[in-house]
């Protein structure tokens, strides 16, 4: 065996996937070659080496973001397609930016518009929301509220939430994604606060132990 | 149209995140191989978990979760380069070398030396070709059999036997050249 063998061979031998015969030709040159036995050591310790090789930890906090992020956007797209079909989502996110729109500049008005949605038990369905504001507004806080027999889904079944957030110039869709858990009707409050301006309305929901969604038409009560 | 972020003040997990929240810092360390950027390895890692989420039930029924995230998280990379390059990404490595440019050999003392070694392994990956590093980092760095790797890539092992024997020999004559003419 020669020098060139050795470049050949290095990482069969290394694996130990030589036969006797070339294991003791290689080992017989290594012995007459000093750059061989270094060639071969530092074959060694480069696996070694890449053994050790560390990716840099990650980010605390990008595991949660990268899971609420999944979330949204599939809930997006979910939205997305019931748009097109004109459908559940379609219909509740019309009635409620106009509603919000007027609430942008009645801040006194409190006012529950009628809306009812059927629901099969026992799947999650998901009402948008779509908050149409004039301006960007900082420092919103919404609350959601379920009546008992509805849940949040993947959210520990909740029945209210509350938390602060800021409104962009333009529509803010806020996908909840409602399961229901006994059957009967049901009430989603949703309340936008703003400083001591204050806003409630309320959707009905009737959930049904099977069959098809539906949504009666929303016929806003205020000018949007 | 912007989108609420749901009640980011007072967070829920959700089924989905349970099932995978455990295999997330494995396969960000394994995107970062891939990408060797952190921005490269979180998008690749948040592009998965949006495909995947629709996807939750299937994922209830896979026994080896880990091995199956990471054959999709490889071929969503290569589906990646693909994209990229506008070119498929040549899985028949041809052990053509085109990158002549070799790294020049440093004398350190020896309790520097392995650092040194890693130091430059690290600055060398990047300069092989894309399926080459691939499978080093899966192989030699990660741990994955050829067994494995067959089934994340559906090359064959022998392909993948003798393209790994190649890239070993790129990588140590990137370090330092072979001594014997």
């Amino acid at each position: 065996m020669n020098c060139h063998d050795i470049h050949h061979h290095c990482d069969a031998y290394l694996e130990h996937e030589l036969s006797d015969t070339q294991k003791h030709a290689l080992e017989a040159h290594l012995e007459s070659c000093p750059a061989c036995q270094h060639y071969i050591q530092q074959a060694k310790n480069i696996r070694d080496a890449l053994t050790k090789l560390k990716a840099p930890a990650m980010r605390p906090d990008f595991a949660e973001q990268a899971f609420d992020k999944a979330r949204q956007q599939n809930a997006t797209v979910t939205k997305t397609r019931r748009f097109s079909g004109a459908g559940l989502a379609l219909a509740v996110s019309l009635a409620l930016a106009g509603i919000v729109g007027v609430f942008m500049h009645h801040p006194d008005s409190t006012v529950s518009k009628p809306a009812a949605i059927y629901i099969s038990m026992r799947q999650v369905k998901d009402i948008s929301l779509v908050f149409n504001a004039k301006e960007d507004l900082d420092k919103v806080t919404i609350s959601i509220e379920l009546s008992d027999n509805l849940a949040l889904d993947g959210y520990g079944g909740r029945r209210t939430v509350s938390w602060n957030t800021s409104l962009q110039k333009g529509k803010n869709v806020l996908s909840l994604p409602i399961i229901a858990t006994q059957s009967g009707n049901g009430t989603v409050i949703a309340r936008l606060r703003l400083g001591n301006q204050d806003k409630t309305f309320r959707i009905r929901v009737n959930a049904r132990q099977s069959g098809s969604t539906q949504i009666k038409p929303i016929v806003p009560h205020t000018p949007v | 149209m912007s989108i609420i972020t749901l009640w980011s003040r007072s967070r829920q997990t959700d089924h989905f995140e349970i099932l995978l929240k455990p295999f997330i810092p494995f396969l960000y360390q394994l995107a970062w191989r891939f990408t060797g950027t952190q921005a490269d390895a979180e998008d690749l890692v948040q592009d998965l978990l949006v495909k995947l989420y629709p996807r939750q039930k299937e994922l209830e029924k896979i026994e080896n979760l880990r091995a199956w995230l990471a054959r999709v998280l490889y071929r969503q990379y290569i589906d990646h380069l693909r994209i990229q390059s506008r070119t498929p990404v040549d899985l028949a490595d041809t052990g053509a070398d085109p990158d002549e440019e070799r790294d020049i050999p440093v004398s350190v003392k020896p309790d520097q030396e392995h650092a040194q070694l890693i130091a430059q392994i690290e600055r060398l990956l990047p300069r092989l070709n894309d399926d080459q590093r691939l499978l080093l980092i899966l192989h030699d760095v990660e741990g994955y059999t050829l067994n494995e790797i067959q089934a994340m890539s559906d090359v064959p092992i022998g392909t993948l036997k003798s393209r790994l024997n190649r890239t070993r020999k790129k990588l140590r004559d990137l370090m330092e050249p072979f001594p014997c003419k």
